[in-house]
């Protein structure tokens, strides 16, 4: 089945004529590939500059690659008239966008009229209702709070009813119940098969929300994966923690160093920590081992690296050269 | 290139509603036309009815215009006074209505949009960049025809009644041939290459007020124009209009193509 988003090789090099002429060109993306599967939520990491805005700018067809190219279901976004190409796309961008002077409704009656939709004025109220919005729909967008403009920058990237969306920062800007809404939103959508681009900096978002997430630094794809993958490729082993109700006896010792699948463990009282290649498989046959031994089992814990420890890991250089 | 003209109209009409509440916009929209067609005509015309023989003489020979601007021979000397005055002089200066408007609304078609952070909304939407800017150019287009239009009304009737106790059953500009073709050939054509100029600077430019700084050079023509016509005032015939509107109609073809290609919607992203 084709992918909702394929890139190839996509480069994109701005020239600053201004600067040094060491440092004209910046290349944004350098030789970015990756594919987004239909119905996938796909999370794009990085640092401030790293080019994840222009990434997304370009697979939609606003910026043009210096070379490479993206296909959109299937479709060039090179040879294929761009604009038409984003009939099937939501996009909601860093600035939200929305003009000022006009109300709520107004704002949405206008980026609506540019598609096919069937009773847009029903299909408004719909996602006025969904944003939370719905009291303020004659509003002046001007007169909105940030967080509200935002939650109106993303009814107007779900107003179409998109196959493929591009949500740049979603919850920038929002309280943490909308922030919420807007995470639950994005579940309502994946469950209609729709496939999310997400760009993000929180990093616990991104750990809820996506199927699987690249890492972009400098306009390099780093590390691509899901987070799992990723734990697995950046750390030799994964730990679990053992609590016994008794102090571990020299047994129990003996059979845990007799273990193939254990790298190393270290013994605290009644606590093992046990260091294998995949927790999620070595837990099971060692908890058998444990009891058979007769060992009282009062707590188990898997020790999982989270989104952030990898980030921080792969962008250890970053952040020192940051200190 | 097909251009869906639904596409041009949703922008016009949502330039519409967010320019009518832009003050530094609306303002001079109804102020500079007011001035051109209102105020400065009667100023210009009271010498007539004052002294209708000396003003005939300040500008040349009597007869020669009588043969030159066909002034039909029911006309007495205050009506042939108020015919040169106004083909002279207020015909010129009504030049300047359409150009000014056109500037003005123009000025903020894409340095507005950058101003306001909308730029890249817009550049999203599912629509060419010739629709885009056609929607623009239409935007500026219909209110400078229609503040020309009403503005040439009521100059006609502005005119007709200072001079309504020597009319004569005759009626002054409404049936002239060169103010028809001047309002209804002229400007049209005139109005659509100054909004297709402004709107390309619009995009280069970094806001609104600089655009309309830049623009404000599109009044050199008009300028031009007007001394030629007071030079020489046979210089503004039928056919010189004629000639004259073609010729722009010609450049407007190639600015229309000249915009699209100018219009760097990755630029007018980059440097929001």
């Amino acid at each position: 089945m084709e992918a909702a988003i394929r890139v190839e090789n996509l480069t994109k090099v701005f020239h600053n004529k201004k600067a040094e002429p060491e440092n004209r060109e910046i290349w944004a993306l350098d030789s970015v590939s990756f594919k987004v599967e239909k119905g996938e939520i796909f999370g794009l990491l990085g640092p401030n500059g790293a080019g994840k805005t222009t990434c997304i700018r370009v697979i939609a067809g606003i910026l043009k690659p210096t070379s490479g190219t993206a296909y959109i279901q299937g479709e060039n976004i090179n040879q294929f008239q761009s604009h038409l190409l984003r009939k099937n796309l939501g996009f909601l961008t860093e600035n939200h966008g929305s003009y000022e002077a006009l109300t709520v409704k107004e704002n949405l009656a206008f980026f609506g009229s540019f598609y096919e939709i069937r009773n847009l004025n029903d299909r408004i109220e719909d996602v006025l209702k969904q944003m939370g919005l719905d009291g303020r729909k004659e509003m002046k967008a001007g007169k909105l709070s940030k967080g509200q403009k935002q939650r109106l920058a993303i009814a107007r990237t779900i107003l179409h009813e998109p196959e493929v969306l591009f949500f740049d920062e979603p919850t920038s800007g929002l309280d943490p119940s909308a922030a919420l809404k807007v995470r639950n939103l994005i579940i309502r959508l994946k469950r209609k098969n729709r496939t999310l681009f997400i760009n993000s900096h929180n990093l616990e978002e991104v750990q809820k929300l996506c199927d699987r997430v690249a890492i972009l630094d400098q306009g390099k794809i780093k590390r691509i994966g899901t987070p799992s993958d990723l734990s697995k490729e950046l750390w030799d082993t994964q730990e679990m923690t053992c609590t016994l109700k008794t102090p571990v006896s020299s047994q129990i010792e003996a059979k845990l160093a007799s273990l193939d699948y254990i790298k190393h463990f270290r013994i605290e009282d009644n606590k093992i920590y046990i260091h294998s290649n995949d927790v999620n498989e070595t837990t099971p046959p060692i908890i058998k081992e444990l009891v058979n031994l007769g060992a009282e089992i009062l707590e188990v814990n898997r020790t999982r690296h989270s989104l952030e420890d990898i980030y921080l890991k792969l962008m250890k250089n970053e952040i020192e050269w940051g200190k | 290139m097909i251009v869906d003209i639904k596409n041009c109209v949703r922008i016009m009409k949502k330039d519409w509603k967010t320019t009518i509440k832009n003050k530094m916009i609306l303002l001079p929209m109804i102020l500079l036309p007011q001035i051109f067609s209102l105020v400065l005509p009667p100023l210009m015309l009271i010498g007539v009815l004052i002294d209708p023989e000396g003003i005939i003489a300040a500008f040349g020979n009597q007869e020669q215009f009588i043969s030159l601007f066909n002034i039909p021979e029911s006309y007495n000397q205050y009506l042939i006074g108020a015919e040169i005055m106004t083909r002279m002089m207020i015909l010129p200066f009504f030049l300047f209505i359409p150009t000014f408007t056109a500037i003005i609304i123009a000025s903020d078609s894409f340095a507005g949009e950058k101003e306001r952070k909308t730029m890249e909304s817009v550049a999203l939407l599912p629509i060419s960049k010739m629709e885009l800017i056609f929607g623009k150019v239409l935007t500026a287009f219909i209110p400078a025809m229609v503040i020309t239009f009403l503005s040439f009304i009521f100059l006609g009737i502005e005119i007709n009644l200072m001079f309504l106790s020597h009319l004569d059953g005759n009626i002054l500009i409404f049936l002239d041939p060169i103010w028809l073709l001047s309002v209804f050939v002229l400007t049209p054509t005139l109005s659509y290459v100054n909004i297709l100029i402004t709107v390309i600077i619009s995009s280069r430019s970094k806001d609104f007020k600089s655009a309309q700084n830049i623009s404000g050079v599109l009044v050199i023509p008009i300028i031009t124009l007007m001394f030629m016509q007071m030079f020489n005032p046979a210089f503004m015939s039928p056919l010189m209009i004629i000639i004259l509107s073609a010729a722009i109609g010609g450049v407007c073809l190639i600015f229309m193509d000249l915009a699209n290609k100018l219009l760097d919607i990755e630029r007018l992203i980059l440097t929001l």
